[in-house]
């Protein structure tokens, strides 16, 4: 059977590469989500903080 | 006399007695030795039904020429449920995002690497399927290599949507083979972490408590990862579009009773449907050849080589980690949901009786998950 070997490889080389690309894309994006939310709840409980003072 | 009875000894082939045989062996598998029940018991009925002669039940609508009445159950499920529309294996996706936990990867995303690692098995497989056809020893093309690189995911109804696609005829070999394999995680993986850990590296303590996850971090993971998977990969959208959404029902605390039918009565029900289809897939005609002993050690190999790929991915971390970190963790990028977690978990204490890796361990675990279902979007993007 004649396989192109070339495309083959860039299927197999392209495809992996993609899929470290996505998944480090998707590991930035949740670890940015994370800190924004943590922040934010870090805020808002300072917030109520100072209300409670008042 | 009674010669307008026709029984089916008369059509009764080898092939047929064999995988009847094959059929009882699954059954005996799932009710004796617990061996993935939900899925061995619905695959062997499926398989005896499929290769008992004379039956009509695998008769699609398609082959009847639109006579009414004359297509079978199995080919009925066949052709709508996995064949024309492939409907089955994503709608299972519903009910394992509904079932799947992500706080161990939301509380360490950097885990998402071992998922990524892991994928290579995928890639070795289909390069050594070709390199079979290549040498004429078996008519692999690149749609049948990628099928059979996709069992390397460990995760089974992304390797049914993928065969369905592209290899439809290999799809009852190619699936028996990923549960199959996963049930036996506990044997295959074990050997390949020893050989390439040390007893040093297995015995590294990790803090088995993960910080903890805001209830807005679990909501947002699904909708973050739908929306940038399947803008960075379209064709991957069916799988995690459906796996996602079914999270999100799990997660979101607003629908209980579409979370709770999600994670039972619905993905038993097409379980059931799924499993019974697969089984029927696989009449003596098509899985009587030598190529499905290649396909199962391809998968094999898929398999072994994503454990050894998530193992040294695990070493490399362990290298750049400020924190201690027990490379054993990256087998468990495979998917192979929470078996290989449970795989490791057991290997850890064993070197280390005050490890408790299970946690850190499952991070990897749906981070395989993720990572499958994107490189399956990528094999049919550029081969669907």
């Amino acid at each position: 059977m004649g396989i192109d070997w070339g495309f083959a490889a860039q299927i197999g080389g392209f495809g992996f590469v993609l899929v470290f690309a996505v998944l480090i894309m998707l590991a930035l994006a949740i670890w940015l989500v994370g800190v924004i939310v943590g922040r934010v709840a870090t805020s808002k409980a300072e917030g109520g903080k100072k209300e409670n003072e008042l | 006399m009674l010669g307008f009875l026709q029984t089916g000894f008369a059509d009764l082939t080898l092939g047929h007695v064999v995988l009847i045989g094959v059929g009882l062996t699954f059954i005996y598998l799932a009710i004796v030795k617990d061996f993935e029940p939900y899925e061995l018991l619905p695959i062997g009925i499926g398989l005896i039904l499929a290769n008992l002669p004379g039956t009509g039940l695998l008769v699609q609508p398609q082959e009847t020429g639109g006579e009414i009445g004359t297509a079978g159950l199995l080919g009925i499920l066949i052709e709508f449920g996995l064949l024309r529309y492939t409907v089955l294996p994503l709608l299972i996706f519903v009910g394992l995002g509904a079932l799947t936990d992500f706080t161990p990867l939301i509380a360490r995303p950097r885990l998402f690497l071992l998922g990524a690692a892991a994928q290579v098995g995928i890639i070795v497989a289909f390069l050594g399927a070709l390199a079979l056809g290549h040498f004429g020893i078996a008519e692999f093309g690149l749609e049948e290599a990628a099928a059979i690189a996709i069992i390397g995911g460990a995760d089974g109804p992304t390797t049914i949507y993928v065969t369905s696609r592209l290899a439809p005829e290999m799809m009852g070999i190619t699936a028996v083979a990923a549960y199959s394999y996963m049930a036996m995680v506990a044997i295959i993986q074990p050997p390949i972490i020893r050989a390439l850990t040390s007893k040093r590296e297995r015995e590294i303590y990790m803090e088995p408590e993960l910080r903890e996850v805001s209830k807005t971090e679990e909501i947002l993971f699904p909708i973050v990862c739908l929306i940038l998977i399947i803008l960075l990969v379209p064709r991957s959208a069916p799988i995690v579009g459906m796996f996602m959404f079914g999270n999100l029902l799990r997660v979101s605390g607003a629908v209980e009773r579409l979370s709770d039918t999600a994670q039972n009565a619905f993905i038993n029900s097409i379980t059931i449907l799924l499993m019974l289809s697969i089984g029927a897939s696989m009449p003596a005609e098509l899985v009587m050849r030598p190529e499905t002993l290649m396909v199962l050690a391809l998968g094999l190999i898929a398999f072994a080589c994503g454990t050894a790929g998530g193992v040294l991915m695990g070493k490399l971390m362990k290298l750049v980690s400020k924190e201690p970190f027990n490379p054993m963790i990256g087998a468990c990028g495979v998917s192979a949901v929470p078996m290989s977690a449970r795989v490791v978990q057991r290997m850890g204490q064993e070197a280390n009786p005050s490890n408790f890796l299970l946690m850190n361990a499952m991070g990897p675990n749906v981070a395989g998950v993720v990572g499958s279902a994107v490189i399956a979007g990528i094999l049919l993007s550029v081969l669907g």
